[in-house]
């Protein structure tokens, strides 16, 4: 079958692309497999960190008038469990399937920058460790993942908490950025022939909303972090009313970003989800266009609603009515999603697998948490249960819901890809059914503690409340859901090396990542795919006629590390472009970064001084040289 | 049908990543200065009298001439771009050096005006101090960077041969440097409208 010419070319691509085993690759590697692999165990083990602290929580809130945590651990606890869920767990960990799955979905060889890919994961790797390392001197941030002023200013909050919190964040924006940027050029720019706009992927969609979010939102963050930061360190005024300044300038920049955020962590979840329902309903998604819309929309308008957030600060009913229109305009993409979904199901057959499970569980707990959602958008409502365990409850519902379980049907759907192996079916339905029993027990009792007026972020409570049952009923769920985390973890384990051989294609699935060999190749595609519909890997004929490209070398660009360059609306074919191999310039610059980071943090200004000499430095020796050179 | 895939060599009609690249990390400045901006005017809005008593308002000729200056930059900026990409080494280079020295003289006199005024107030006696010093501040460290990276390039291309990884900085660099300019007559504007 395979000809000399197409055995040479595959010969040539290996020697090109193979990277040598060993210490020095691991350090400068910049392959997108790897780096996505990585992003995905790390985030993990901080999903774990944060899992672990809210057992904490959940043990000494078990009984009333506990004594396992006291107050001041109880704060740290619930403060670094919202940061490291939010912003070292479910952001990282999509990134992680974004990383190691657009460049195949798209058909290219690698991402549009290689190299700031590999520099975005040691950040955020360093930010990660750098925020974790104040729990060793016993100072993590404690005024909770929003940190409010004035709480969160010096006269309140004298140590270092609040500093880890802010240089934490900054660092870590840093990655994210660099990040967005990637995904967005590499799924505009590097397209295979012919996947025009309306053939990208919905989950690279969801990627290039969730980037355009980050782009836009992040700096919001960014200005707040500064200014808290300029204020703690050096006596400036932003936030304190006794110096001209507004506490509530606060909770307006954390909100621009912070609702957007929702809608980041949100959006790629359920990119994971359209990418899964129409694998698992044996036929094409439905209305795909409009979910792609209904993708970028959520996006877009979930610029506008912030003020929800602040429904209980006093701001006049004008703004408060625009915000609470606009919270429920935000309804209709959602909707239009959730339809697309149910359709989609519905006209196909459904092959219920364990991926699919874990979508199934989302589409319940999502709708449960979206109808609360809507509830608060009626401002007397929100008004009433504001900073209760009701809202603890509507959010674990969107997020947990709305995240960790696409993220979970990720796992059990992209395993066989990057492993080459299948799960274990058998424990992996035992998990998703203590999961989804774990986490209804968990949060569903939420609602009615929050209703009988259990107020969050409060280490205990008086027996004489009545809310002592529901509590233990909470915390018997977490520990459930744990169970459940715990079996996934050792399903993943073990099948790693003793599961059954996947092939390909195990599920036959309509995107490319399945149209190469699982795990793929360094070079991902022997011939880079042409494309022609929505569903390309069920295009039979398509995907023969790359093998036939392979046999006459046509398309297989054997010539360094290059990868396609398409038009970013039609992906007709404009250039090649030749991408770097293995730097250590990405660790280099990161280390010098934590230099920075660490000096301020410790008010060593000369050190951290030399630190910003050292990022010039290292950014100088990052194009000291060219690529191919 | 695949006769027509196989892709000529010399094709090169897009423009490079990195210059979309630029384009998304001017997005993201773009917001960050935004945000900085609608801070000031936010707090402004909620102060009785801007300047605080006792602070002096801002003078407007001098900022107003070094923003002049830096604009002008935009020229030759440009010019390098466009040379750089017609392999006319020789211009960019000139280019790039005309660049940085009319940058080095917005920095150094903006420098000079804040230097003033920190010693008559400080930024650390009020909300009005400390969003002046931010919001300059920041915008001068953005053209302090500028100056390095263009020095950077400058040095590459005047030693080495004008490949097309330098082009592509060059021109992802005169983007860079336009939007630099635009916002500073954002901060120029927000800084001097009190004596407006």
């Amino acid at each position: 079958m395979s000809t000399v010419v197409g055995r040479e070319e595959l010969q040539r691509l290996e020697s090109i692309w193979a990277e040598k085993p060993g210490l020095r690759t691991f350090l400068t590697t910049v392959d997108h497999k790897k780096i996505g692999t990585r992003y995905l165990v790390t985030s993990f083990a901080f999903f774990v960190a944060a899992g672990l602290e809210a057992l904490s929580m959940r043990t000494q809130l078990a009984v009333p008038d506990a004594g396992a945590i006291g107050p001041k651990a109880y704060d740290e606890l619930f403060s670094m469990h919202g940061t490291t869920m939010i912003f070292l767990f479910v952001t990282p960990m999509l990134n992680g399937f974004g990383n190691y799955m657009v460049p195949l979905q798209i058909g290219a060889r690698d991402m549009a920058f290689p190299r700031m890919n590999a520099l975005s994961y040691w950040i955020y790797l360093a930010s990660g460790i750098f925020l974790y390392s104040s729990f060793l001197l016993g100072s993590a941030p404690n005024d909770g993942w929003f940190n409010y002023t004035p709480l969160a200013e010096k006269a309140f909050t004298p140590g270092l908490n609040i500093d880890f919190y802010n240089l934490g964040l900054l660092f870590l924006t840093v990655s994210s950025t660099v990040g967005a940027t990637n995904f967005l050029v590499t799924i505009f720019k590097l397209r295979a022939p012919g996947m025009s706009l309306n053939r990208i992927p919905l989950f690279c969609w969801a990627m290039a909303a969730q980037s355009f979010s980050l782009i836009f939102a992040l700096p919001a963050l960014s200005v707040a972090n500064i200014f808290l930061e300029l204020e703690r360190r050096f006596d400036f005024h932003f936030f304190d009313r006794a110096h001209g300044g507004d506490a509530l300038l606060w909770q307006h920049l954390f909100w621009i970003f912070g609702h957007p955020d929702v809608y980041i962590i949100f959006l790629p979840a359920v990119g994971i989800v359209s990418t899964v329902v129409p694998v698992f309903a044996r036929r094409s998604m439905i209305a795909h266009d409009w979910l792609a819309l209904a993708t970028m929309a959520t996006a877009f308008i979930g610029f506008g609603v912030w003020v929800h957030h602040m429904f209980a600060t006093g701001l006049s009913n004008v703004t408060y009515a625009f915000y609470s229109a606009a919270s429920m305009v935000i309804v209709i993409p959602s909707g239009v999603q959730i339809f697309g979904w149910l359709a989609t199901v519905l006209k196909g057959r459904p092959v219920i697998r364990s991926p699919f499970l874990y979508i199934l569980g989302f589409i319940v707990t999502f709708v449960i948490g979206g109808v609360t959602g809507v509830m608060f958008a009626a401002i007397p409502f929100d008004q009433q249960i504001t900073d209760s365990y009701f809202v603890v409850a509507h959010f674990h519902y969107v997020l947990f819901g709305g995240a960790v379980f696409p993220i979970f049907a990720g796992i059990h759907y992209w395993f066989p890809k990057i492993t080459g192996r299948m799960l274990d079916e058998r424990l992996a339905t035992w998990s998703f059914w203590l999961f989804f029993v774990g986490f209804n027990l968990t949060f569903f009792p939420m609602h009615i503690l929050g209703l009988l007026g259990e107020p969050r972020r409060v280490y205990t409570y008086h027996p004489g409340f009545g809310w002592g049952l529901w509590n233990l009923l909470s915390t018997i769920g977490a520990f459930t859901l744990a169970v459940g985390i715990l079996g996934t973890v050792v399903n993943v384990l073990w099948s790693r090396s003793a599961g059954a051989a996947a092939g390909d294609d195990p599920w036959g699935a309509n995107t490319l990542e399945w149209a190469t060999s699982s795990p793929p190749p360094e070079y991902n595609f022997p011939s880079i795919p042409v494309v022609h519909s929505v569903d390309p890997n069920w295009d039979v004929e398509d995907r023969r006629d790359d093998a036939r490209r392979l046999e006459h070398a046509e398309l297989t660009l054997s010539g360094g590390h290059e990868t396609i360059g398409t038009d970013w609306l039609d992906a007709d074919i404009e250039e090649i472009h030749e991408g770097p191999s293995e730097s250590p310039w990405p660790l280099l610059l990161a280390l010098t970064l934590s230099w920075f980071f660490v000096a301020f943090l410790a008010g060593h200004w000369v050190i951290a001084g030399i630190g910003v000499g050292l990022i010039a430095v290292a950014v100088g020796g990052w194009h000291l040289k060219e690529p191919g050179e | 049908m695949s006769e027509q895939l196989a892709v000529p060599v010399a094709l090169q009609r897009g423009r490079p990543l990195g210059y979309w690249g630029m384009l998304m990390l001017i997005a993201t400045e773009a917001v960050l200065f935004g945000a900085i901006i609608a801070s000031y005017f936010y707090i402004r809005f909620r102060t009785p009298h801007w300047p605080p008593p006792g602070v002096p308002e801002p003078k407007v000729l001098h900022p107003l001439l070094f923003t002049i200056v830096l604009i002008v930059s935009s020229l030759p900026a440009g010019i390098a771009s466009w040379a750089a990409r017609r392999q006319l080494p020789g211009r960019a280079a000139w280019g790039l050096f005309a660049t940085i020295a009319l940058a080095a003289i917005y920095a150094a006199g903006t420098l000079v005006v804040m230097v003033h005024a920190w010693h008559k107030v400080g930024a650390q006696h009020d909300a009005y101090d400390s969003l002046f010093f931010t919001l300059q501040g920041a915008h001068v460290a953005h053209v302090a960077a500028g100056i390095l990276i263009n020095l950077y390039l400058l040095a590459k291309i005047s030693r080495g041969r004008l490949t097309q990884y330098r082009i592509n900085g060059i021109w992802a660099m005169s983007l860079y440097w336009h939007f630099v300019n635009i916002l500073a007559v954002f901060v120029l504007l927000t800084t001097i409208s009190p004596s407006l």
